[in-house]
């Protein structure tokens, strides 16, 4: 027996949590974890788990149907953010929600901004008060720069000096490497390291296993709405972990093609340029090929030209030089419906903006690529009964977990959004599939699942273009890396033969230039 | 929301404004329950028992009154439903129903008392219609004019294209007034009900309803539109032709604007004088809203508004209670309708209150 | 579910109706005036109102005033409601545009009089014997105007004008065309060669466009303006004060409209020609009440029944030459004596 000494006090703590909303949905359920003060926690689990409805109700945005939310010790009921914000609590969200034109310091006061008399804003002490507050907690940004020129790690840095502006002990972070490099996630671990050390709280919201393991001291586990573990981070192996996270062992990493001998390419772009309508230079020179059954990847930091490029190949832009040709018929230049009807399907970057109606119904989103042709639709009638049918099959077939076909998309998780639109693109078996982002803020066990459908329609015989973020998957899925830097190919690698390291080197313009060409740099 | 729980949050808001609008009157009326009582029995005919000891029914008039002007306001109804199912703001009605009623007329006079000239005028008014509703279409989706802008100037344009017409080529000399001459009898509705305006348009304008919901949920070109109204990026993407679809939504509304002209041409007042009134399209946006663009609402939407402006009328006719005072209560029954958060915060005060005495009185 | 429920509501509803209010007030009997637009145009609707409340006073008759609105759609059905509300055992309406809406009306409703006033509905092809309807000569006051008119603009007394005079109507139909047919003779016997301008506005109810108009005949150089044209004539009648000419208003004595709230503009109003449509509708009331009223035919009203005349407008009158105001009397006269016979736009040459 140890001595009895002071329990560590408590920042969080949550007694028998419950949120049910108006429509009946329960969204947690007898949720009950504590964080520690000066602790770094994970919360974790799959989309739809209810992480965010935790987060929502510590930020006064929801408030709990039933239980006790206490925040440093007292128990408290926020009716809206302002009284989160008065007891300490401050949230970073996913969207980074900073205006654009005005500089950082501006940012920063926004709502709590030092006035002159007569009510003006007091530029100089704001940019004094920023610049106080960058130096004590070691968030590296210029005061004066305009969020506009920032790259997405810094302004998430601009989002959390303006959580601790407004004097946050407690912070909450929704998926904040979701939209970083690996660099950038390095240095946003450091800088929650520093903060949790200054004595900060700091509740966080990931997928990823590895970051748990690098940043957290505690982990929480939600499932369907309820915890289904918390540990302190000391007592787990990576496999206990993973179990915990996944409820299971996750399935194997689809399996690499292993056929050496490359057939002729099915995709050949040559010579692909694009200038925006304000004279930028956004994609230049850019040519590749891909083999029917291969998988090619795009590694970039974002903004580097990947948007442009995907939105060539399904017909959302018309190039400025250049072509590609599917089976040796150019596909660019031409609108989407005709580029789609050459056999090309693409699944877009931000599946809210230009993937997916969430106010529409599963069904009506599944129809989007198919609804003109047999057997769905005849003569200009849509059968209905058969598209049921078809997009309950195809929730089925996905393990996609929702009420059914007439559900509106918007009020499904990320993964099983993301599912159903890869399984629309797919449905037709497309000879090239253009995958911008697959997996984006999608949680371990969907994306695993995608991966393994992405496998397999390369082995099917697709050609797989596919652009992300995440090196992770480009490592795991490709069979060639290419890098694009501002909006050329400096670098092109077979997949085995790369590192994210290297990658993250030449996404940054710092590797030496390896571009050996369009068809093919190394074998 | 459910049906059930809108039901009951529209019967809210019509409550809170009629309660609002007694109020007004209390004001301006010495005698406010018999306006009040005016305002919301106007519209129905009354039966009587006559000396003889057989029933009679008096005012039938306004009854017809009611369901004519459903019948115009569920038509011109759909001219707005439509377009904004594409997410397009057209307030072109006007302009589509002119001009419908204008090739109605024509037609009607080309043809004379043939059996062919009611047919035809009927398919002339929604032709017309849906090609004035066809350019502004065009106008927004190959030179991104804006709608709004587009559809309030192409209305200018069918009036005085109208009045033009009217005027100078269809005119009666022997008429008192500038007229056309009275269209063919053979071309024009008779009365379902007598002594009343209300025709077979009266089954026309539900089934253009029935129609158009068939159009929009069961045909690609329905599902193009709401697709495109949804989140057209993404229909763009995924290759709807989106531009073709939102040119057709609004030919679409203009044919059902047409067809209000018909009615007004060739069912009410079976001539056109050259001083119609605009405004009868401005109206269909009340309607829309009324039926928070729900295409299959649209008819009890237009029965209720309708309801209330025969109300009004009778209203104004029975009692002491000034024509602006009655526009006042309209106004007032459409702003709460339309107010979507008004209802449930009261329903929720309501339930607050009850839980609180119920938790007292245990 | 929905629609028994509906049902039930109209049923319950339909009981409440008010169906005390036929026989209510018994003693006097009840005269609804039917207005196919609105009052307030200081011009003609304004002008009946007038009579109807004369009607009250002289001849203790209850009366409503029912406004129809402008949109077209409604008129029928207003008109059938007050037929058939049994509340009202007389209708007065009027314009050429309802003739035919009381023509249809009428003979489903023979215990209802109908007083048609400037209209009329076709005695051989209807049912009409409850209608009685009374047109007026306007282009004997069209005719004295323009003797005003030219005379005022030959004498050459306004600065700035030319030897012009001007009409502005709201709509080409006939009885503007009488008014206008009979301001242009008068204008070329007054003063042979004379330009008359004439422009319409195409509407009734947009003094914007009447004022537009105006200003433009005035900048050619008419020096007198005739409007012809109800609610938008208010519009010429602002222009003639804002470039100080002169202008002849219509169906009301628009001076004494005026005089109270605008002295300026009143002083800028020559005369009006009055359409005494108050009087007329007076004249008819009282003939119904002691029934005389000659149901079943039309009467055709001038200025020798005094249904047509000049106002006095003592302001402006010193504006106007003797040599002119003898003149317009002479014209007058010899219209009453029959010996001056005024050029008509009616087919058959008779209103």
């Amino acid at each position: 027996m140890t001595p009895a000494i002071a329990p560590p006090l408590l920042a969080i703590a949550l007694e028998d949590v419950e949120k049910r909303y108006p429509n009946g949905t329960l969204a947690n359920s007898g949720v009950s974890f504590t964080v520690a003060a000066g602790e770094i926690h994970a919360l974790v689990g799959e989309n739809g788990a209810g992480k965010s409805t935790v987060m929502k109700m510590l930020y006064g945005l929801e408030r709990p149907t039933a239980g006790i939310l206490r925040i440093h010790g007292r128990p408290v009921d926020f009716r809206h953010p302002g009284d989160a914000i008065a007891a300490g609590v401050g949230l970073v969200a996913q969207h980074l929600n900073l205006v654009p034109s005005l500089t950082v310091a501006e940012n920063v006061v926004l709502g709590h901004e030092p006035r002159r008399a007569g009510g003006r804003l007091d530029r100089a002490a704001a940019a004094a008060r920023v610049r106080a507050l960058v130096e004590q907690s070691g968030l590296a940004v210029d005061p004066a720069a305009t969020v506009a020129s920032l790259p997405v790690g810094v302004r998430q840095r601009v989002e959390i000096l303006k959580v601790l502006h407004r004097g946050a002990r407690t912070l909450l972070l929704d998926e904040p490497t979701a939209v970083l490099t690996p660099p950038e996630t390095a240095t946003l671990f450091a800088t929650l390291r520093q903060l949790a050390a200054a004595g900060r709280t700091i509740l966080v919201i990931t997928h990823k296993l590895d970051e748990v393991k690098a940043l957290a001291g505690g982990v929480t586990v939600l499932c369907q709405g309820r915890v289904t573990g918390s540990a302190r981070m000391a007592e787990l192996d990576e496999g206990a972990l993973s179990h915990l996270m996944v409820g299971g062992d996750l399935p194997p990493p689809p399996p690499r093609r292993t056929a050496r001998t490359r057939p002729a390419p099915r995709v050949v772009a040559r010579g692909l340029g694009y200038v925006d309508d304000d004279g930028a230079i956004r994609l230049r020179d850019v040519g590749f090929d891909v083999a029917p059954g291969e998988i090619l990847g795009i590694a970039g930091v974002e903004g580097n030209g990947q948007d442009v490029l995907a939105r060539l190949l399904s017909g959302a832009a018309i190039p400025g030089a250049g072509d590609a040709r599917l089976d040796g018929r150019v596909f660019t230049g031409l609108s989407p419906r005709a580029v789609r009807a050459q056999g090309v399907a693409v699944v877009t970057e931000d599946r809210l903006h230009d993937g997916a109606a969430p106010t529409l119904s599963i069904l009506d989103n599944l129809l989007a690529t198919r609804y003109a042709h047999p057997p769905l639709s005849q003569r200009g009638l849509i059968d209905r009964g058969t598209a049921r049918r078809w997009a309950q099959a195809v929730i089925d077939g996905f393990g996609v977990r929702a009420a059914g076909p007439h559900q509106p998309m918007g009020a499904l998780s990320g993964g099983n959004m993301q599912k159903l639109i890869l399984a629309r693109e797919i449905a037709d078996a497309p000879a090239f599939l253009v995958a911008s982002q697959p997996t984006r803020g999608v949680d371990i066990a969907a994306a695993s699942a995608l991966h393994s459908r992405l496998a397999a329609l390369r082995d099917q015989g697709a050609a797989i273009l596919l652009i992300s973020a995440d090196l992770d998957e480009l490592l795991a899925l490709s069979d060639r890396i290419a890098v694009l830097y501002r909006g050329r190919i400096v670098a092109r690698f077979a997949a085995g033969a790369v590192d994210a390291q290297t990658l993250g080197l030449h996404m940054t313009g710092l590797g030496p230039s390896v571009d050996g060409g369009d068809h093919d740099a190394v074998a | 929301m459910t049906p059930s729980r809108e039901g009951a949050r529209i019967a809210l808001a019509v409550g809170a404004a009629l309660a609002l609008g007694f109020a007004v009157m209390a004001c301006v009326s010495d005698h406010p329950w018999a306006a009040f009582r005016a305002l919301l029995t106007g519209p129905l005919p009354s039966i009587e028992r006559a000396a003889d000891g057989r029933m009679v029914v008096h005012r039938l008039v306004r009854f017809g009154a009611w369901l004519q002007d459903a019948t115009t306001l569920t038509l011109v109804g759909l001219a707005i439903a439509i377009p904004f199912r594409a997410r397009q703001f057209s307030l072109g009605a006007d302009g589509q129903l002119f001009m419908g009623a204008l090739a109605a007329a024509a037609v009607s006079l080309g043809l004379g008392d043939t059996p062919t000239a009611l047919p035809l005028a009927f398919l002339a008014a929604a032709a017309a219609g849906a090609g004035w509703g066809l350019v502004a279409g065009l106008l927004k989706t190959r030179f991104e004019a804006n709608e709004i802008v587009t559809t309030l100037m192409l209305n200018v344009v069918a009036v005085q294209v109208y009045r033009l017409v009217v005027g100078r080529v269809l005119n009666d000399p022997t008429a008192g007034f500038i007229t056309t001459p009275p269209l063919p009898e053979a071309a024009t509705l008779a009365p379902l009900i007598a002594r009343t305006t209300v025709t077979a348009m009266v089954l026309v304008a539900p089934a253009a309803v029935a129609a158009a919901l068939f159009l929009l949920r069961r045909t690609t070109l329905g599902y193009e539109i709401d697709l495109a109204g949804a989140n057209p990026w993404f229909a763009v993407r995924a290759g709807v032709p989106v531009a073709r679809a939102t040119a057709l939504a609004f030919a679409l509304s203009g044919a059902f604007a047409g067809l209000a002209g018909f009615h007004v041409s060739n069912a009410l007042l079976k001539r056109l004088p050259v001083d119609l009134t605009p405004g009868i399209g401005l109206e269909g946006i009340v309607v829309a809203l009324l039926a928070r663009g729900r295409v299959g609402a649209l008819p009890l939407a237009a029965l209720g508004y309708a309801y209330l402006r025969v109300g009004a009328q009778a209203m104004e006719r029975a009692t002491d209670v000034p024509r602006e005072v009655v526009l006042v209560i309209q106004a007032l029954i459409i702003l709460f309708v339309v107010s979507d958060r008004l209802a449930p915060l009261a329903l929720g005060l309501m339930r607050r209150v009850r839980t609180n005495l119920g938790g007292r009185a245990a | 579910m929905r629609a028994p429920a509906l049902a039930l509501m109209l049923m319950v509803m339909a009981g409440l109706a008010p169906a005390g209010a036929r026989a209510a007030e018994g003693g006097s009997p009840r005269v609804a005036f039917f207005v196919n637009g609105a009052l307030g145009d200081k011009s003609f609707f304004d002008s009946a109102a007038r009579g109807l409340r004369q009607a009250e006073a002289d001849l203790h008759l209850a009366t409503r005033t029912i406004e129809g609105g402008y949109d077209p759609t409604r008129w029928e059905s207003g008109l059938v409601d007050l037929a058939d509300s049994g509340d009202f055992p007389i209708i007065v309406t009027g314009t050429y545009t309802m003739g035919p809406l009381v023509q249809k009306v009428a003979p489903d409703y023979p215990d209802v009089t109908f007083i048609l006033f400037d209209g009329v509905v076709d005695y051989a092809h209807c049912a009409c014997g409850n209608v009685y309807s009374m047109r007026f000569r306007q282009n004997e006051g069209g005719y004295l105007a323009g003797v005003l008119a030219a005379g005022l603009a030959r004498a050459g007394t306004i600065p700035g004008a030319g030897e012009m005079v001007g009409l502005v109507g709201a709509m080409p139909i006939p009885v503007i065309n009488d008014f206008a047919a009979g301001y242009g003779a008068g204008a070329q016997d007054a003063a042979p060669g004379i330009t008359v301008l004439r422009q319409f506005a195409n509407s009734f109810s947009d003094p914007a466009t009447g004022k537009e108009i105006a200003e433009a005949q005035y900048g050619q150089g008419a020096g007198v303006i005739f409007q012809v044209a109800g609610a938008t004539g208010q519009g010429v009648i602002e222009a003639a004060e804002e470039t100080g000419r002169y202008v002849i208003g219509v169906d009301s004595d628009q001076a004494a409209l005026y005089r109270a709230s605008s002295p300026r503009r009143a002083a800028r109003i020559l005369t009006s020609v009055m359409k005494n449509v108050d009087a007329a509708i007076l004249r008819a009331l009282r003939l119904w009440q002691q029934g005389r009223l000659p149901l079943g035919r039309t009467e055709s009203l001038g200025l020798k029944e005094g249904a047509i005349g000049l106002a006095d407008n003592p302001e402006a009158a010193l504006t106007v030459p003797p040599t002119v105001r003898a003149a317009v009397a002479a014209a007058r006269q010899r219209i009453i004596d029959g010996t001056l016979t005024v050029p008509t736009a009616f087919a058959g040459g008779q209103p």
